[in-house]
């Protein structure tokens, strides 16, 4: 019974600890994400692009790459960081203002580089990744 | 005060994200399930704040802080990769496309019910 009962509290004290690793990382991931919207301004969503663009790549190099690091660091950085430096919320704000001001080529455009763009980068970032573990 | 309030949403965000997304992935792994609800919710409440028209403080605290880290990019794509690898291709397309459309419609909705 004692066993058990301290077994479940190294549990929560692993998700616990996991929990304050995604949440560092979310903040120097928004703080970043920031960053880039005040250095590119435009009327096209460049910064929100860009973010998603490099954020889909690194993710992909990382969750195949063999990194020796801590599996705390690996998840602040994958889920924390890279989570939420990248954002699906303000694409679909975007896209419905691109929508509402009937500049629709603008939203196709945006729509298909970020979906197949972003889809490709992934792609490459996870092949990089594992072609980096074949040359150890 | 900014940097200081858009690192408190980030924290809060993703945190949010990482519990939702997890227990979702699991409980219906046909799809990934966890992330799309978190992306749609995220988006129907982008929305419903854009709407509102609220202050440059609530914004950076809520709609780039929080809601820009609670929803996320690169996790959706990653896993759609991993699903066209896996020979689900088709899920792998219908994944992204369910995601973005219903995001922007998710995000329509929020606002309309708002405004």
């Amino acid at each position: 019974m004692a066993a058990s009962v301290s077994f479940q509290t190294s549990i929560q004290r692993v998700i616990f600890m996991n929990m304050f690793w995604v949440g560092l990382g979310g903040a120097a991931g928004v703080l970043l994400r920031s960053a880039a919207g005040v250095f590119i301004q435009s009327t096209f969503p460049f910064s929100t692009l860009l973010v998603n663009l490099l954020g889909s790549f690194l993710l992909g190099l990382l969750s195949t790459a063999p990194l020796k690091i801590n599996g705390s660091v690996r998840l602040a950085v994958t889920t924390g960081l890279l989570g939420s430096f990248t954002t699906l919320s303000a694409v679909s704000a975007e896209l419905f203002s691109f929508l509402r001001e009937e500049q629709y080529v603008f939203a196709i455009l945006y729509f298909l580089i970020s979906l197949s763009g972003g889809f490709a980068l992934a792609y490459y970032g996870m092949k990089t990744g594992r072609k980096a573990g074949g040359m150890r | 005060m900014n940097l200081l309030l858009l690192s408190v949403g980030g924290f809060l965000g993703a945190i949010s994200r990482y519990l939702i997304s997890s227990y979702g992935n699991k409980a219906f792994p046909v799809i990934p399930f966890g992330t799309l609800l978190v992306n749609l919710l995220g988006s129907f409440l982008l929305g419903v704040v854009i709407a509102l028209e609220l202050s440059s403080a609530f914004n950076a605290l809520f709609a780039t802080g929080f809601l820009g880290a609670f929803t996320t990019f690169s996790t959706m794509q990653t896993e759609a990769v991993k699903l066209f690898e896996e020979d689900k291709r088709k899920k792998a397309i219908l994944y992204l496309l369910i995601t973005f459309l219903a995001g922007t419609a998710f995000a329509s909705l929020g606002f309309l019910v708002a405004i």
